[in-house]
Formats: C-alpha cells, structure tokens, sequence
C-alpha cells in the first residue's frame, strides 16, 4: 500500500481506546469501519483515502493505545506504523472528557517528531463536565495545532481536514520535550551523539535514545540489526547501570510523562469550581450496582431476545411466503428438467431458507448497536468481570467475546488486545460458545418449528446463556490444566452514556445486513448448488425408473377404467357428450385451485403463533396425522362453493362431471404418491445420503437422522449452511406441488422432535467455528491449537447434545 | 444432453470451482471472514478484521 501512495499524503489516526478515532476516520473517509462506544474495537490498521484540496490523503486508523510502550500487539501495530512510514501529519485524537489520561500517549507521540494536529474530542462532554479547555495555551504547550470535534455529529471534521492540509503542506514540527530529568537528559544527550555517526538510523534519535534507555525489547532488536547498533545498546546499558543508583528506570519514564501530561493539563484546562455529578455517574449508580448490576444486565439480555424473536417472526413469514411464491412461479414457468431442480430446489429453498431470516439478523444487531453505542457494554463488561476474573479470563477478554456473537473471525483477531499469550488462548478456546450471527437462524428455525411462539424469546435467551456458562466453565476447566496462571487486572475505562445518533444504528444494522445477504448470494449459493446436486445424483437407473413409470400407468388405466365405468353408468355414450364433460371438468378443476388457493391465503399464521403452534392446532383436531389422513379418505369429496354455478347453469352434466372429477382428484393422489416415492429412492442413493448414512452411526445416540448429519457437515463452512443444506433435502423430497416452509415441514416430520431440536441447539452452540475463523485461530495461534479446538469442539459437542438430548427425552420431549 | 442439462452442469462446475478456491484461500490464512471473502483490502463489512499490511505484501 506504501508504493501506492508515495505521491499523495499519508495521515495517521492515534488515540486512546475509545476517543473516537474510528468515527472520525468514518468521518473523513466515508468508510463504515466498527465503532462502537467501549475499548479495543480496532486492533490493526485500517485505510481510506479522500481528496483534500485537489490531492489524495490516505488516512490510517490505528488501534487505539494508552502508550507507545512495547507490551501488547495492537501497540506494536500503531508504534510500527508511526515510526515505520513516516507519516506526513499525526492525527492525535484525544477525548477531551478526560483529556489529563489522554495526554500520557500525546507525551510520548510528540518524542515521535512528526507534524501533528491534535483532534479535541467530545467537547461537547467536555463542557458539560465543567471543564474549560484553552485551545490557544494548549497548542502553545503541545507544539500542534488544535481542532476542536464532536465526531458523533461530524462537527469539526471539515476544520480538522484544513488545519491537516495546511500542515501537510508547511512539514513544519515544533519539537517539544518531556524532561526526563538532568541525569537522564545527559544520558540522551550522550546517545544522541553516538547516533551522529550512525546514518542507517532512520529513526528520531531523541526518541531512540529514550527507548534505549527505558530497555524496549522490539527498539532494541531492530537496532541491533544496524552497524554498530549492538555498541549503541551496549552504551546504553551502560549509562543505565551508572545512573541506577539514582534513577529508578522502572518507573522514572512513565512518571515523567504522567507530569507533562499534569502540567499541560493544569495550565490549559480550567475546571468548574463544582463539578457536578455527571447523568453518566447517576445511571451508572444504578447499572453497575454490585447486587442489581447483574440482573439488570440479564434482564437488558431477556428482553432484547424476546423482542427479536416476537418482532422478527412476521417479517421473517413474510419473506418465507416470497420464496415460497417464488419457487412456485418457477415451477410454474419453466419446463420441468434438471435446470428448474437446481433454481428451485437448490437456490430458492438453499438461499431462500437462509435469506427470510434477515430480519431477525437485522433485529439483533439493532439491538447490541443500541447497547453498544449508548456505553452499555463497557459498564456490561464492569458488571461480569467479577464472574470472568473467578474462571481465570481477563476483563479485556469481554470485548472480543462480545465481538463473537456477531463473527468469530473478529472475536478470535480481537483477543489481541490481550497482552499475555495464555490471556489470549484462553479467550481464542472461550470464543467458539459466543453464538456468532450465523447460528441465530438455526436457533430461530428449530425454536419456531418445535416451541410454541409464547416461550420463544425465553428459550433463546437461555441457549446464549448456556453458552456463555458453558464458555466460563470450560475456561475453568483450561485454566486448571493446560494453561495454568492467573489473569493480570483489569482497569477498564467507562465511557459517558449517550443516545446512540440513528445514522450510526442505520450503518451498523446496513453492515451486517450487507454482509448477510452478500454471503447469502454468493457463499451460501454455491454451497446450495453443491448440496444440490450431493442430493440429486446420481440419478435413479433406467430399470428403476421404468418401475415407477410401470405404477403411474397401472394408476392411468385403473383411473381410466373407472371413468369409462362412470360414464357408461351417466348414459355419457357420444363423443360430443363426452368432450361436454370433458371441459366441465376442467372448469371445475381450474375453480377447485382457486378455491384451494383462497383458502390457503385466509389461513396465514397469526404475528403471536409459531409454526409450532400450528402443528399442535393441527394434530389437536386429528390427533395424529395418520389420522388426518385416514379421516380425508374415510371424509366424502365436498365440492367448493363456487362450483353451484356449474350446478345451476348445467344440471344434467354437473352429477357425471363431479364424479369425473373426484376420480382425477383420487388419480392425482395416487399418482403424487408415487411421483414421492420415487423421489425419496432417488434421494436415499444419493451421494449426500451415502455420506450421511457413513456418519449416522455416530450421530445417531444424538437423534440425528442422515439429513442432519450431511447439514452439520456442510455447515463446518459457515454455519447458514445447515439451514440450506435441510432445505434443499427436504425441497427435492417433496413433490413440486407442495412448498411448504422448512420450519413447517421439519415440524412435521416424523424423525424430529423437540429432543432433537434441543441437541441439535446444543450441538451448533459448542461445535467448532467455522473454516474462516478456524483458520484465523491458525494465525492468531498456531496449527496445533487449531486442530485442538477442531478435535475438542466436535468431541465436546457431542457430549453436550447426547446429554441435552437424553434430558430432554426423560422430561417429555421426546414426540 | 438437453440445453438444461447443459447449463445446470455449467452451473455446478462454476459453483464447485468457486466454492473450492474460497475454501483454499481461507485455510491458506488469508483474513476476512467467510462473508466478505479474503480479498484485496480486507474485508470491508466486518469489525476488526481487516488485512494486515503484513498480508499485502506477502
């Protein structure tokens, strides 16, 4: 990227965490990176580009950092960046709420001798605090200019651009020192001269002598590699031992700058003599009680479950109908061949099955955007620190298990911020149980289809909870055994509460939708195709079909037969009597799919009834649906109201046609029959089905039949997959003439049951991340730890479901 | 073989080739998750995760 841009100007974003960077990089490139109000969202560099002035900038977010010290990745990353690309402006964005902590890292980035422009932040906080900020003496001090902002309304972005270009252009630095003190100011000085000498040294020489000084593992080790920079590094040890008898090298640096950030402070910064309690302090009283502040937060959970889940269901049969319709328009259009199987069987019900649970994707993010933008979850992660330090997880760790439940692939990077190893795995072996987006419609499916729509939200909110149970215990259980050790604390910054502004809302549910549809479309599509066609080949062989093309004639003549038999009893002997009935009874058919039509559309599912609810309507009016059927049959055919027409306008015909048509009706039947059963041979010597019927022996203490047994398999590449995977088999097992929804028709097959929906809930929840987030967990650790978790996600999960599954089957949810 | 036969080979042939390279680049380490694949830039819709300039270059 570097060779991309030589000509144009390189700006780097640096803050603390959570200052705001992020938004105002949002700002001034247009992008729709993260933001969210709590620490640690950015954890590697990120680049826009805009035109300033008639010339391209390309500006650089960096991780937010409190120092430039060497501890952690993400400081690392944002030191690198600074020092290794020369940047030709700094942007030091700092919150001027609590710009005293702020302005450690901006002591340490002014040794950094790059132009820099300092974004004030949240002013408007800052006011309502009481403080008075001198923009004039604090430039004075900082050697920058000074640009007030208040990035979450974008006010002062346009100033910020100017006052950059501006500086851009000039090149021009103020130097501005810590004083470190006298022994250590000679001691730089004498390393300073040193350097002279030393030209392969690109970097500040004041800032290199510090460092060399305050002993920097990762300075140290990239001067060495310069001729004679193991003579520098000697030097410097050696002025370090002179001076430790005065000098404590432990802390001196960090004391130094936290002065330099106090005087700057004191001098630029006057305080309202009464500082009031802020809004932020009172509700945080109240949300960060140590008795109510963990059932509050349980509670925000419940109901935001709950909302998703009663709010989501509508538009979600909405959009089931649309593909249902959309299927049937195909159907009805194209000429029936293996092409019209793959659009409809494969893409419309794979994708489709996938697609209609946007909206309680949409829904969910709404709600953790609200909670994350308002300052929520800072005070969310306060409040379960305690249960979280008690397992052996760091505090940090919360943010990268709360990035989790929208994609591990974020969460598994985001435990960079993390500055033990063992801190990391043990949040990286904690991430898989945090319900990523992709698992929500799987939960969604199997609550609907199997749970009445009253208990839906609840029983949700108790498969996220397990999880996060499951997460501390197994942490435990780590801590304990392989990775031994205590966390180190844990200080974490609370932000002020504020109303999360709509456009920030609106972009992150546009994000996420986005992405859903964007994998829908593409990902999941070609997943869907492949499954497809695991499920329709190999086709069924000449001599198989023959066998049912033999039975569907059998069922013709012996129709037939019966139709002769009832006109012959009608006295129907001429042609033209014949074609007479003939045409009435295609009246009567066409009337007969309307009224079965009409009568569909009258019956829609009510917003407070869950697919389930309406299975158990069903079964309570005829117990079983054995039953259903055999009533149907024992039942007389009852002719549609809108067939009295045909009674008044031909009343000599109508008896024989009705009777016609009755006998094509029952010929259908039989014939649909068959056309199943012929599909259902096709689809049990499929290659999905042999691969399926190779692992149903293990999955089968589960429940698992083979068709679950393929979706879980195919569901290792993103877990949608599971839902196409399901859909698609139960789509090309099922006649054309039947679309029923896939929660509708798992409902209703004999083979699931609520057992079965639960251990499979349990199964998806704990088995391994997908392929994505497998293979970020290779890089954040290394191939041994992704096979680990791999291995022990799937054993784990195993034992999880059997268990679920044997509870649920002693409590009564076996049928 | 008849035309729709044809084009749902073509169809199933372009699926598993795509299909198999987004697998192959993902196991081989490229960042991005499965939404918003592993390409040039990183992924672009999902927090965090973006291509490190370390990957760029290699």
């Amino acid at each position: 990227m570097a060779e991309d841009n030589k000509s144009g100007m390189r700006i780097v974003l640096a803050g603390n965490p959570n200052c705001g960077k992020t938004t105002i990089f949002n700002n001034i490139t247009g992008a729709r990176q993260h933001v969210g109000n709590y620490p640690g969202v950015t954890v590697e560099r990120v680049e826009g580009r805009r035109m300033v002035e008639g010339e391209e900038y390309l500006f650089i977010d960096l991780p937010g950092t409190y120092s430039l010290t060497a501890r952690s990745m993400d400081e690392l990353v944002a030191r690198n960046v600074i020092i290794n690309e020369t940047p030709d402006v700094l942007i030091n964005v700092v919150d001027a709420s609590n710009l005293e902590r702020n302005l450690y890292l901006t002591a340490q980035l002014v040794e950094l001798e790059t132009p820099m422009v300092l974004a004030l932040n949240m002013v408007d906080v800052a006011e309502d605090m009481g403080y008075h900020i001198n923009i004039k003496k604090l430039s004075e001090l900082l050697g920058a200019n000074v640009v007030s902002t208040v990035a979450r309304t974008n006010k002062g972005t346009k100033e910020l651009l100017s006052v950059v270009a501006q500086v851009a252009a000039e090149r021009g630095h103020t130097p501005v020192k810590v004083n470190y003190g006298e022994g250590i100011e000679a001691a730089i000085q004498t390393l300073v001269a040193e350097m002279e000498s030393k030209k392969e040294i690109r970097y500040p020489r004041r800032w290199v002598a510090i460092k060399l000084l305050e002993n920097d593992p990762d300075l140290s080790a990239k001067v060495a590699t310069f001729p004679g920079g193991s003579d520098l590094i000697q030097m410097a040890a050696g002025l370090r031992e002179g001076l430790a008898a005065e000098v404590d090298f432990e802390t001196v640096f960090q004391e130094k700058r936290h002065e330099f950030a106090v005087s700057v402070f004191d001098q630029a910064v006057e305080q309202s003599a009464h500082m009031s309690e802020t809004r932020s302090d009172k509700i945080d009283k109240l949300l960060t009680n140590r008795w109510l502040g963990l059932p509050i937060f349980a509670l925000i959970m419940y109901v935001m479950f709950n909302l998703v889940f009663t709010l989501g269901e509508y538009p979600q049969g909405l959009l089931e109908d649309l593909f249902t319709n959309l299927g049937d328009w195909v159907n009805a259009t194209m000429e029936e061949g293996p092409l019209r199987s793959l659009i409809v069987d494969g893409i419309i019900a794979g994708v489709g099955a996938v697609l209609s649970f946007l909206p309680l994707i949409l829904l969910l993010f709404l709600g953790i955007s609200f909670l994350e933008d308002s300052g929520y979850m800072a005070r969310a992660a306060f409040v379960i620190d305690r249960a979280m330090r008690g397992v052996g997880l760091h505090g940090k760790s919360f943010i990268p298990l709360l990035l989790g439940f929208g994609c591990s692939v974020p969460a598994v990077m985001g435990s960079r911020i993390l500055d033990n190893p063992r801190d990391r795995l043990v949040t990286i072996l904690a991430t898989p149980f945090m319900s990523c987006g992709a698992k929500l419609p799987v939960y969604i499916l199997l609550i609907g289809a199997f749970f009445p729509a009253k208990y839906g939200g609840t029983i949700l909110f108790c498969v996220y909870t397990f999880g996060v149970l499951l997460a501390l215990i197994t942490t435990k259980i780590f801590r304990s055994t392989l990775l031994k050790g205590e966390p180190e604390p844990f200080v974490m910054e609370m932000p002020p509460y504020h109303w999360p502004t709509p456009k920030s809302v609106a972009l992150h549910m546009w994000e996420r939708t986005w992405m859903y549809i964007r994998k829908a479309g593409t990902f999941i599509m070609a997943a869907s195709i492949l499954v497809w066609a695991l499920v329709s080949f190999p086709d069924l062989t000449p001599d198989q079909v023959a066998k049912y093309d033999a039975q569907r004639e059998q069922i013709t003549q012996t129709y037939d037969a019966k139709g002769e038999e009832i006109l012959a009893k009608h006295g129907v002997t001429t042609e033209d009597m014949r074609s007479k009935v003939a045409a009435l009874v295609d009246e009567m058919n066409a009337k007969y799919e309307e009224a079965q039509e009409a009568e569909e559309e009258e019956e829609p599912a009510s917003e407070e009834e869950s697919v389930h609810d309406r299975v158990m309507a069903e079964r309570e009016a005829g117990e079983s649906a054995a039953q259903i059927e055999e009533q149907a049959e024992e039942k007389a055919f009852e002719a549609p109201e809108s067939f009295q027409i045909f009674e008044k306008e031909q009343p000599e015909l109508y008896p024989v046609a009705l009777a016609m048509f009755e006998n094509k009706l029952a010929m259908d039947e039989e014939t649909g029959k068959v056309d199943e059963a012929q599909a259902q041979e096709k689809q049990e010597q499929s290659f999905a089905a042999m691969f399926g019927k190779a692992v149903e022996p293990i999955i089968k203490p589960l429940g698992f039949d083979w068709k679950i047994g393929v979706g879980v398999v195919a569901s290792m590449a993103a877990k949608e997959v599971l839902i196409s995977t399901l859909g698609i088999i139960y789509a090309t097992q099922a006649d054309d003439e039947h679309n029923d929804s896939l929660q509708y028709i798992l409902a209703t097959d004999p083979n699931f049951s609520p057992a079965v929906a639960l251990a499979l809930m349990a199964f998806v929840l704990v088995y391994p991340p997908c392929i994505a987030a497998l293979s970020v967990v290779r890089k954040e650790s290394n191939l041994k730890w992704m096979t680990f978790i791999f291995c022990y996600g799937n054993v784990f999960a195993w034992v999880v479901a059997f268990l679920v599954y044997r509870i649920a089957l002693a409590v009564g949810f076996g049928s | 073989m008849s035309g729709q036969e044809i084009i749902m080979a073509l169809i199933v042939v372009a699926a598993v080739v795509y299909f198999a390279r987004r697998i192959f680049r993902t196991a081989k380490g490229k960042s991005g998750c499965s939404s918003c694949g592993p390409k040039a830039g990183g992924c672009s819709g999902c927090s965090g995760h973006h291509e490190s300039e370390d990957d760029k270059r290699a």
